[in-house]
């Protein structure tokens, strides 16, 4: 039997005996993709609910509610008349952030002594208070700074002068590669992968246990062609499901991706490579399929979090270092991310070349467990 | 007394025959709870790798560089002395932000003229460039203002009325809940729940369907009686799972715990329940054991991330609201993390009642389900 023979045996076993097998190497990548797009859709946090409590009711104090009603990150959906109905409101989650402004305020503002405005937002999911803080320093300082200007120009000075004398210095910042802090493109391909990592070890493991469980049937052919063949067949198959979960992200949910196909080939490829081999191994280990397809799914969970994606490995212990760097995703989704959103993937050769030594190392060891597991079984029949 | 005897039945199975399936149930949400908590233990990124391009080289622009040093946000990993310099280190990743500040900067402020710093993020990771962004802003226009108090000083004014004059309006925050923005805090308890239901939902529904082979064992049993009593024993080896990883979150990972365990109790019961149930349905209808385990692939990594418990749910469309409407998980997630946290969880009752009447509602399903296939089997059989 050659490797193109036991190629076309294992591509009937997917479609036609146990379809499940083609439908996760195939599609549930994809899939992923879908869901994830959905979910991001909105791309950032907009309309934080937000309560008021104006203790000052001036036109000062009025225009700085303005100012947080008109930015389309906050939506005011009440003005409270104390500050235990604010605390209500927050303590029940009708709002995440309030705003209490406090008697005096213009007054104090006017006579120059200045006034300080209470911000309280529930940091409990820091998504909403990433949002919270830096929008509302930017409006609070906006505010701060015309306010400041008018002061300012009461001593006598001309406004323009008076706004570089109140703001000397300025920020300005340029965010590169997602400017707009894009939520779906921060995340979507790296969730790709991962569910894309979860099928491979699952539709290639599973294939590789049929083998384990009918040992005899291709004992003429060499242990090496085997499990070569079974690796080619699901790297084939992973690769186009690969192909069409970015070509989903890409077209459908407009992922940026300025990086080369050429890269994006082979950073791909070698991942697929590296978790095919990885799940050939494991099968040998594995005491049926369903313990195998507990693992693939538990793993991928763990895997994402670890692989540097979302928490920067830079701020990881030395043991989160440790089980990150022994990933494959470590290598591979931080990568396709700034291949997708900057182009070009500073670590792209180092993490190829170890994604190729690993994908190698564990093909061998799988291809010399094959081997002995086949002999001990021939031998213990004859 | 057949319930009983199927309880006991369903014990001695799992913790004497299948050890592994209640190793599993058990250690899956341990397991997560333990990494996650060892991942996120720095719980916010500081030092984030900074590179500094300092044009003017004056004493104004080193204060503003000395601010970014002593801020422990910013590490500063280089100086350099060209565009094309800082543009590499961004490129190269090997400097996540940089600073330029642009000549004559220090002559400009001091003639009045006001100047600008310009930061750079590389916002591939939103997790670096929302904390770079907060903090930078921060910093510099607490430099500006220190600045512009001199510059109106210089103006004959004393420096206690000239900040006010150009800093009118200070913000005070309040955050409350996770005043520090702990990373741990804010996803342990949901990354636990989430390997509560991976564990049970990945071990359940394999068992259940793998009484389908052995139904002449219990022929005397009714469909509900059987799967009940099964139901219960999973029911309370969960309850114990999230007895045992809440704790371990508590005491090693100090995560606070604010609310009551009678509240926690309830709706952890709620969840473990629904959960249960879900995981019955699942092993009711699979066709074998190995997709009863690999059919909830598509559930299990998309539920927390559509449970609003990072993602919020009014940032979602409405697909995304009709699968968090369906996920147990988006019913507990939130709630237990405001328990944890805040020791009042405002949907708790609500949120239980749901989890509880959606789990007896499928339980109803699974057991017409089950004596269906029972009784076609057992024809088949005569």
């Amino acid at each position: 039997m050659t490797v193109k023979n036991i190629v076309a045996r294992e591509l009937r076993v997917m479609f036609r005996k146990e379809p499940l097998l083609a439908i996760i190497i195939l599609a549930i990548a994809s899939i992923y993709t879908m869901f994830m797009g959905e979910l991001y859709k909105e791309n950032i946090v907009n309309y934080v609910p937000l309560v008021i409590y104006d203790q000052d009711q001036t036109e000062v104090s009025r225009a700085l509610i303005q100012a947080f009603a008109d930015s389309e990150k906050y939506q005011v959906v009440a003005q409270v008349l104390s500050q235990e109905a604010m605390e209500s409101l927050m303590r029940e989650k009708k709002a995440y952030a309030a705003l209490s402004i406090p008697p005096d305020f213009s007054k104090n503002i006017k006579k120059g002594i200045g006034s300080e405005i209470l911000l309280e937002l529930n940091a409990a999911n820091i998504v909403f208070a990433n949002t919270i803080i830096s929008s509302a320093q930017e409006i609070g300082g906006a505010f701060s700074g015309k306010i400041g200007m008018d002061l300012v120009e009461s001593f006598g000075q001309m406004p323009s002068q008076a706004i570089r004398n109140a703001i000397p210095i300025q920020s300005r910042i340029r965010v590169v590669n997602n400017p707009t802090l894009n939520y779906s493109s921060f995340f979507i391909l790296g969730v790709l992968f991962t569910a894309f990592q979860s099928c491979v070890l699952m539709a290639a493991g599973m294939a590789m246990m049929n083998e384990y469980e009918n040992l005899a049937e291709l004992k003429e052919v060499a242990p090496v062609k085997v499990v070569f063949s079974k690796v080619l067949t699901y790297w084939i198959c992973g690769l186009i499901s690969f192909f069409s979960g970015v070509i989903v992200a890409v077209e459908i949910y407009q992922v940026p991706f300025r990086g080369s196909m050429g890269s994006l080939f082979l950073l791909g490829g070698l991942f697929i490579f590296a978790i095919a081999s990885m799940a050939s191994l494991f099968a040998a280990f594995c005491r049926d399929k369903v313990t195998l397809v507990q693992i693939a799914v538990a793993y991928a969970v763990p895997a994402f979090m670890f692989s540097g994606y979302t928490w920067p490995q830079h701020a990881m212990n030395l043991f989160g270092k440790i089980i990150s760097y022994t990933l494959p995703l470590t290598y591979t989704a931080d990568n396709l991310r700034d291949l997708a959103l900057g182009g070009y993937a500073p670590n792209l050769p180092a993490s190829l070349l170890i994604l190729l030594l690993f994908g190698l190392v564990m093909f061998g060891l799988s291809v010399m467990v094959y081997a002995r597991r086949r002999k001990q079984s021939v031998q213990g029949v004859t | 007394m057949k319930l009983g005897m199927i309880i006991k039945r369903e014990f001695r199975k799992l913790f004497i025959d299948d050890r592994i399936s209640v190793i599993l149930i058990l250690g899956i949400p341990i397991l997560y709870v333990i990494l996650f908590g060892i991942l996120y233990q720095e719980n916010s990124i500081k030092y984030i790798p900074t590179v500094v391009y300092d044009q003017d080289q004056t004493q104004l622009s080193r204060t503003v560089i000395q601010a970014f040093a002593d801020s422990e946000k910013f590490g500063i990993m280089s100086y350099v002395t060209s565009q094309e310099e800082m543009e590499e280190c961004i490129r190269k990743k090997t400097a996540q932000v940089s600073i330029c500040i642009p000549p004559d900067f220090g002559k400009n402020v001091k003639k009045g003229l006001a100047s600008s710093v310009m930061i750079e993020v590389n916002g591939s990771n939103i997790l670096f460039a929302n904390s770079a962004i907060g903090s930078a802003q921060e910093i510099i226009s607490a430099v500006s203002a220190g600045v512009g108090q001199k510059l109106i000083e210089a103006g004959g004014k004393m420096p206690d009325e000239s900040l006010k004059k150009v800093a009118p309006l200070r913000m005070g925050l309040r955050v409350l809940n996770n005043p520090t923005y702990a990373y741990t805090n804010f996803i342990l308890a949901g990354m636990g729940a989430n390997g509560l239901q991976v564990g049970l939902i990945l071990v359940v529904g394999p068992l259940i369907n793998k009484d389908y082979r052995r139904l002449d064992e219990l022929k005397e049993v009714a469909s509900s009686t059987l799967l009940f009593g099964k139901l219960l024993v999973y029911w309370l080896c969960g309850s114990m799972a999230f007895a045992v990883y809440t704790l371990l979150s508590i005491v090693c990972f100090h995560l606070p715990c604010q609310g009551g365990i009678a509240s926690l109790l309830l709706i952890a019961g709620a969840y473990v329940f629904a959960v249960v149930a879900i995981a019955v349905f699942v092993g009711t209808i699979a066709p074998d054991e190995v997709q009863a385990a690999a059919l909830p692939l598509l559930y299990i990594m998309p539920a927390l991330l559509f449970s609003g418990y990072i993602w919020p749910k009014m940032s979602m469309n409405a697909f995304g609201l009709g699968f968090s409407l369906v996920a147990p998980i988006a019913y507990m997630a939130d709630n237990i993390r405001d328990l944890m946290l805040n020791g009042y969880a405002p949907h708790l009752w609500r949120d239980s009642l749901t989890l509880y009447t959606a789990g007896i509602v499928l339980f109803m399903i699974s057991s017409v389900l089950f004596r269906w296939r029972r009784s076609r089997s057992s024809l088949e059989q005569r």
